[in-house]
């Protein structure tokens, strides 16, 4: 058993219906991002990625989204996600600040 | 089994066009989705809507779906139960491919007795989500996703951690769940949302298929006393008022013991100072630890306190508010 962080091109295509032809239109709106490599071939993905991928093919499917739509569902639900573990984060330093219980 | 009103589920009337029923799908999936939806009960209203629009959207499916609604309408439904009149077969081959994790209703009028797989796009339901298919094919098991809950201690140095879930795997036609355990190791520096992937330990393959794998899925505790930005550690830092008047040095917790710092005169609260090198460790290096002074004021007085206090007043010739009256 080994930890791997990083995922190839070749292993992402072992994901039941996904295609290398997925991937490379996956990665050219932006829906997820190679950590590596300059070629297709050599792409290195982390696991974070193979999830949006997941999550991206489902959005398709269920949703009828093509790529465009896909992009902009992912790329503002990661900003919300962002702004609200931001906030989460201000809120708890603002507690921490107001309290007198620090 | 209850009989499903698929028409009922999509709010349309039963004699309703195919266009009609896919914009009222499009209207409850983008309600409902999972992966968009804030609702409580999205992943089952979901399930609900997906099903009944697989049934529909097929003008073959639709037709057999009517022909046992009005056999259940017209008695077929006895006791609060349904089941299909005897020696139904569905259409088609057989062998369709439903991309869901369908009801039992649903799987006894359109099933064909399918094998099951894995969900190549596991994780809407931890472990739940098959797909049916026909028998003569290798498959490559579900991939699993858990989530581990990870001390910010822990980040700091490479840690091994146990992790339970469950896998599931169908054996005589059945979804059995094997319970799993593993130490996984947790390398240093990770952060919250990172996911470490562990090949070949989600589900088993179906027909001589590859394991799935299984996904971990960081989330950190928050801390009793630092809060994460970045790599940078947070810490809110006490003092006396005379302490940010005077100067002072602090005792100061980090995450693997504790340093001292020097407090300038004149601090003010909210005032952030940095401890080099006392954050998390990262990709890009070592954080730092970041000291926010918050000045508070002693909760009791006496009498000797309120006179200081008072020689302050009048001596000090400061208006924190000066600038509202400007």
């Amino acid at each position: 058993m080994s930890n791997v962080l990083h995922i190839t091109c070749t292993e992402l295509c072992d994901l039941d219906g996904i295609t290398e032809e997925i991937i490379f239109e996956a990665v050219e709106y932006g829906v997820i991002n190679p950590v590596t490599g300059n070629a297709v071939s050599d792409w290195m993905f982390t696991a974070c990625e193979a999830a949006q991928l997941k999550r991206a093919m489902r959005l398709q499917q269920d949703l009828e989204l093509d790529w465009v739509a896909i992009a902009l569902v992912i790329n503002l639900q990661q900003e919300n996600e962002t702004l609200q573990q931001e906030n989460q984060r201000l809120q708890q330093r603002l507690q921490r600040f107001l309290s007198n219980d620090t | 089994m209850e009989f499903k009103d698929y028409y009922a589920t999509l709010g349309v009337e039963p004699d309703a066009d195919a266009k009609t029923i896919k914009t009222a799908y499009r209207k409850l999936a983008k309600k409902y989705h999972p992966d968009v939806s804030s609702e409580p009960d999205a992943e089952e209203r979901f399930k609900e809507v997906a099903e009944a629009y697989e049934a529909l959207k097929d003008a073959t499916r639709r037709a057999e779906y009517d022909e046992l609604r009005r056999y259940a309408q017209s008695g077929g439904q006895r006791g609060g139960g349904f089941e299909p009149p005897p020696g139904w077969q569905p259409g088609g081959d057989g062998s369709a491919h439903f991309s869901g994790d369908f009801s039992d209703f649903f799987n006894s009028i359109f099933g064909g007795g399918a094998e099951f797989r894995g969900d190549p796009f596991g994780g809407r339901a931890q472990s739940q989500g098959f797909h049916q298919q026909s028998r003569d094919f290798a498959y490559k098991g579900q991939d699993i996703e858990v989530e581990m809950p990870l001390f910010l201690e822990d980040t700091v140095k490479a840690c091994k951690k146990p992790v339970r879930y469950r896998t599931p795997e169908i054996q005589n036609g059945q979804i059995v769940y094997t319970e799993k355990s593993l130490n996984v190791d947790i390398p240093a520096g990770m952060t919250d949302g990172q996911r470490i992937r562990l090949k070949g330990q989600g589900a088993p393959g179906q027909g001589g298929g590859p394991a799935g794998d299984l996904y971990i899925h960081i989330r950190l505790v928050p801390h009793p006393l630092f809060d994460v930005e970045g790599h940078n550690l947070i810490v809110t830092v006490p003092i006396a008022p005379w302490e940010a008047a005077l100067g002072a040095k602090v005792i100061v917790p980090t995450l693997d013991g504790k340093v001292s710092m020097s407090l300038k005169p004149g601090s003010q609260s909210g005032q952030r100072l940095r401890i080099k090198g006392k954050g998390l460790t990262g990709k890009l290096g070592q954080g730092d630890l970041f000291a926010v002074i918050k000045v508070v004021m002693p909760e009791q007085n006496n009498a000797e306190m309120d006179k200081l206090w008072q020689q302050m007043a009048t001596q000090a010739n400061f208006n924190p508010r000066a600038e509202w009256e400007a």
